[in-house]
């Protein structure tokens, strides 16, 4: 069979993709979150032994990749993993793998419980067509360790802090430790008979959980808790930094509202093989931002 | 055995002084001190600052003050039972 007969493009969006060797390909394997069970890594590990060549390369977006398959044995490989669970990833233009840190269920730094959404966005959305490559991220704090302003979609946990002037011992550590310097001390009668109260800037705050966790009286507490929704971000040859779509989102029905919103707005409106966030470039980001808030039914910040 | 006395230990200057080693000694000599004592201790600004407060926090001491500085921030640290609130 010539590489001709094999089609190509019907290929990649079961995550096979043609490699350098002529007859030989990668097989991108699917893991949602990086979360992978052991048995499901031993039959990687058998596959990699007995179609490849013994050993795999771990993906940029938490995946597992096979090299130096060849072509005739394509099915006989993916037969054997499908048998252990092992989902094929996708390539192409369509919806990748979605990431995830492990979020609050093991992270101390956790807002997010981030296996349960991004489980949801991959059953909402995995291998969908859409104009270009599509990633999506879900980490579960401002540390960002899964990067969500890097991704089409990114979803962070997050929280907004309350000043609670009745714990408050002055002691001016949050203005001290608040890696943003975000928050200030201002003079004057707070209306309680204090002479002085703690603010946050909003637009400066990343609803990190610096404060809230340090605050020695807690008297910092978690006022709202919830996402942080960016839209647009790419890496690649025309990197573009995510925008805000909204600083908090509570309810997780909203979340999947705007991304459901921000995903047919941008099969709507992107060009072949424009990214997202390129196309909110062209169109405009307050126009995007607008037409995602309509079709989702929600407000903006 | 005669306990020494720690009280004239005012500044400790952890600058320079890279994570975790600058909470381990601020530890150190906060727990040298008496009840009621503080002990000011300057720390170099940014995420190390953020591990030593987190790791003096959960030992149970307290933070009475702090105060920004070039680069840096002065933290003082007392041993013993919060203050009364205003």
């Amino acid at each position: 069979m010539s590489e001709k007969t094999l089609d190509q493009a019907a290929l990649k969006k079961i995550g096979m993709m043609r490699q350098v060797q002529p007859d030989y390909y990668v097989m991108r394997l699917k893991a949602v979150g990086g979360e992978l069970t052991a048995p499901q890594l031993a039959r990687i590990a058998e596959v990699a032994e007995k179609y490849g060549r013994g050993q795999v390369h771990l993906s940029t977006r938490q995946g597992v990749e096979i090299h130096y398959v060849h072509k005739d044995n394509l099915e006989a490989a993916r037969n054997d993993l499908a048998d252990a669970g092992v989902e094929m990833g996708a390539c192409g233009p369509r919806v990748r793998s979605v990431v995830a840190c492990p979020g609050s269920e093991t992270c101390r730094l956790g807002v997010l419980d981030t296996k349960p959404l991004s489980r949801e966005f991959d059953a909402r959305y995995f291998k969908q067509e859409m104009p270009s490559k599509f990633k999506i991220a879900v980490t579960g704090c401002s540390s960002n360790c899964t990067k969500a302003n890097e991704n089409d979609i990114g979803v962070r946990g997050a929280i907004d802090p309350r000043w609670e002037a009745d714990e408050c011992t002055d002691c001016g550590l949050c203005v001290t430790v608040c890696p943003l310097g975000a928050i200030g001390r201002r003079d004057g009668d707070d209306g309680q008979g204090r002479d002085y109260h703690y603010a946050i800037d909003e637009a400066a705050c990343i609803n990190c959980t610096i404060c809230t966790s340090l605050c020695p009286t807690a008297a910092w507490a978690v006022g709202r808790r919830g996402h942080t929704i960016f839209i647009g971000g790419t890496m690649g040859r025309k990197p573009r930094f995510a925008s805000v779509l909204k600083k908090i989102v509570e309810s997780e029905d909203e979340v999947y509202a705007l991304v459901e919103a921000s995903i047919s707005w941008y099969r709507e409106n992107g060009l072949k093989k424009e990214r997202f966030g390129h196309t909110i470039d062209r169109v405009g980001l307050e126009k995007c931002k607008e037409e995602i808030f309509a079709r989702a039914g929600s407000q903006q910040d | 055995m005669q306990e020494q006395d720690h009280s004239r230990i005012e500044n400790i200057d952890l600058r320079g002084v890279s994570c975790p080693v600058n909470a381990t000694m601020a530890k150190k000599a906060i727990s040298q001190l008496h009840e009621g004592e503080t002990v000011r201790i300057i720390f170099d600004s940014g995420e190390s600052l953020i591990r030593a407060v987190r790791s003096i926090n959960d030992a149970g001491y307290r933070i009475v003050k702090s105060e920004q500085l070039d680069n840096a921030v002065a933290v003082i640290v007392g041993k013993g039972k919060p203050a009364e609130r205003p």
